[in-house]
């Protein structure tokens, strides 16, 4: 006989079943029917689960294997959780680099950019700094980190996906809740954590995988975008067009440090720049 | 344990003790303070030149207060004061042990449902106090009559169930000692309080003119024609067997016969289980009461400490239905002494208790475990099933009876 999966998928194979799909693929069989299915069954299956609930042993996440009752007394005993759990956010000061694609990116929009001095944090060795340029400009002494509402996050995790830094984390921190709003509207200082471990640089990844292309009719030359893009990948360079006989300048991206975060883009007052998928 | 001596020897105690340190001086004060205004009276009346003697005309009287003592120690006024006490203590046991029950029950169900059960109310982190607490808040809830109901039914209603549940109580004994009354029909008269429950939850039903309620009721009704019948028919196998009415000569003809009628009816004991599980209608055949389908059935328009009493109730006829459970089917309080010094006069009751305890340990599992049969099924099961059974079974006592008494068993 052929199972659903097999019709709708035709040659896809299942993936192994777990331990739990596996117990209560069997528990799941009524063949048996009369006294022997409706009162002996029934009751032996009642006295294993008292047994099990009674004696067994603690429930982990995967349920795998024995386990003892379904419900944990909450404030005293936590569901060990697994790696890719999803609370709430924390944010590494030193590798953010404030492009705002956090803010961007987020669909409940509950990301906001602060903005700081720059030598508060400034004062951290020079190796961990990594391309974090905008806290070292002397010409722009101020830095942009996010801080997000929880009130409306609804913990998507996106902003975590495509920070381009890592600086976004989420952590297993899942007891939010408080009895105003207000307490809900996490400042930037309240999210901001040391490194655990920062291992050389920080790395850039374009992980939205964009990049600003240039419309050299519109660009004016006019350096915004330079000097806004938090990664200063911007290169000013002789364009197709002439001014007073002299060639234009106009953006050059290093592709390789673009992280797309369309800084450039939302600058650009005359629209030149716009975000194409590579 | 006969426990009409042992009360009555603690009450003479306190009497007599109390007696000559509180009530004759008391009594004896009040019975002066009396004769004076009496003597006041007689000479208020001597002013107006009347002779009068009402200081004597009262003597019976005083002389009563004075010997008030020796009246609470007389026959007659002992014996309806230990009465009394005996009736309490015994109704305060089994209610004990009702919370008990109920803490068992949610406890075991928590466990059965994978979860743990009542937790943090109550002694050492296992929630026993949980049951006061509910007690406690449905104590506090307003009690609210429907506007359009039948009301004098509606408030009677309850007090015909709780009322014949403690009939029931009045007549189960413990042990040989240890009992409100024995009287020698008691397996009848127990049995005919406990067929009282359907009237009262049909008139519960109706009275509180609710769709739910009614059918709840008429559930009730309809059920009990097909277990009470197969019931008594077991009932009457054990009366067979035994040749007495009687509770306690019940487990008398138990021990001489050497075994539990459990045993050689097995059968009669598997049948007087389920009809005893529809009786105190539990899952699964809390028809009446079918939360599933009619919100909370017959009780749906019951409401605080009225609720809680009906469902304490339903504990109560429970525990006596698990007792008599144990008194026809499984020796009652007959076992062997239990050679501890202080235990050993309770051994009876211990031994009764322990067999009621492992009854409601299967209810519960039972109750637990098992769907809701329909109306119509419970009907099939009790007439096409249950009842030939049970007649079978009043033929192997009868076979039992004529075989021992050829033999020479009994
Ligand atoms: S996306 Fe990452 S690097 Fe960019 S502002 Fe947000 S946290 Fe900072
Ligand atoms: S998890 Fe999703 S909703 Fe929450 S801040 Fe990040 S992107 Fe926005
Ligand atoms: S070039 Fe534009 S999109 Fe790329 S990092 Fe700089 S500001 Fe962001």
């Amino acid at each position: 006989m052929v199972s659903i999966d097999e019709k709708r998928y035709p040659g896809r194979k299942r993936p192994p079943q777990s331990a739990y799909e596996q117990r209560y693929a069997k528990g799941r069989r009524t063949k048996f029917l009369g006294i022997r299915g409706y009162v002996i069954r029934p009751m032996w299956l009642a006295l294993k689960s008292a047994l099990r609930a009674t004696f067994g042993s603690q429930p982990d996440v995967f349920y795998t294997d024995k386990r003892g009752p379904n419900t944990l007394l909450y404030p005293k005993e936590k569901l060990q959780l697994p790696d890719l759990y999803r609370g709430k956010n924390e944010v590494v000061w030193q590798c953010c680099i404030g492009c705002e694609l956090c803010a961007r990116i987020c669909p409940n929009q509950c990301i906001e950019m602060e903005v700081f001095e720059a030598d508060r944090v400034s004062d951290m060795p020079e190796e961990l700094l990594g391309p974090n340029r905008s806290t070292q400009d002397e010409k722009k002494n101020q830095i942009k980190r996010p801080g997000i509402d929880f009130g409306r996050c609804m913990f998507c995790g996106n902003c975590e996906e495509y920070c381009p830094t890592g600086a976004m984390r989420m952590t297993d921190e899942f007891e939010l809740a408080n009895s105003s709003r207000d307490a809900l509207v996490f400042e930037a200082e309240l999210l901001r954590v040391e490194p655990y471990t920062l291992e050389g640089e920080v790395k850039l990844q374009n992980k939205i995988r964009e990049i600003p292309l240039v419309d050299s009719d519109n660009c004016t030359g006019c350096q915004l975008c330079m000097r806004n893009c938090p990664t200063r990948c911007i290169e000013m360079v002789d364009g197709p067009k002439l001014r007073k006989d002299k060639p234009i300048k106009n953006p050059k991206v290093d592709t390789s440090k673009c992280v797309g975060c369309a800084t450039c883009m939302s600058n650009c007052k005359f629209n030149a720049l716009k975000m194409e998928a590579v | 344990m006969d426990i009409y001596q042992v009360v009555e020897a603690i009450l003479v105690w306190i009497i007599s003790g109390l007696g000559d340190t509180i009530i004759t001086p008391l009594f004896g004060l009040l019975a002066t303070i009396i004769e004076f205004f009496l003597s006041l009276i007689d000479g208020f009346f001597d002013l107006f030149g009347w002779d009068t003697d009402i200081v004597g005309f009262f003597e019976p009287l005083t002389s009563f207060i004075r010997d008030f003592t020796e009246f609470l120690l007389s026959d007659t006024v002992m014996s309806i004061l230990t009465a009394l006490v005996v009736g309490i203590v015994i109704l305060v046991l089994v209610m004990l042990q009702v919370i008990i029950f109920i803490y068992m029950e949610r406890k075991i169900f928590g466990r059965i449902g994978d979860r743990r059960g009542p937790k943090y109310v109550g002694l050492i982190d296992h929630g026993f106090l949980q049951q006061i607490a509910d007690a406690l808040k449905l104590f506090l809830k307003e009690i609210i009559t429907p506007e359009k109901s039948d009301k004098m039914l509606y408030h009677v209603a309850p007090v015909i169930l709780i009322s014949s549940t403690l009939m029931i109580l009045a007549a189960l004994p413990f042990s040989e000692g240890f009992y409100i009354s024995a009287p020698k029909g008691g397996i009848l008269f127990i049995m005919a309080m406990f067929a009282v429950a359907p009237i009262a939850i049909l008139v519960g039903g109706w009275a509180s003119n609710n769709k739910y309620t009614l059918i709840g009721g008429m559930r009730s009704a309809a059920m009990m024609m097909s277990y009470e019948i197969p019931l008594l028919l077991t009932i009457a196998a054990v009366i067979i067997l035994a040749g007495t009415f009687d509770s306690i000569g019940i487990v008398q003809a138990q021990s001489d016969f050497g075994m539990w009628y459990g045993i050689p009816m097995i059968l009669g004991f598997i049948i007087f289980m389920i009809c005893i599980v529809a009786e105190v209608e539990r899952i699964p055949f809390d028809l009446p009461e079918a939360e599933a389908e009619l919100v909370e059935g017959w009780t749906t328009e019951y409401g605080g400490m009225r609720l809680g009493l009906i469902w304490l109730t339903e504990y109560t006829r429970m525990y006596c239905g698990a007792a008599i459970g144990a008194i026809l089917f499984l020796g009652g309080w007959s076992g062997p002494t239990i050679p501890v010094p202080g235990l050993d006069v309770i051994s009876g009751e211990i031994w009764i208790s322990v067999k009621i305890y492992i009854i409601i340990l299967l209810f519960i599992w039972i109750r637990w475990s098992l769907p809701r049969v329909r109306t119509d099924q419970i009907l099939h099961f009790g007439w096409r099933r249950l009842l030939p059974l049970a007649l079978f079974n009043v033929f192997i006592a009868i076979g039992i009876k004529i075989l021992g008494d050829m033999w020479g068993w009994f």
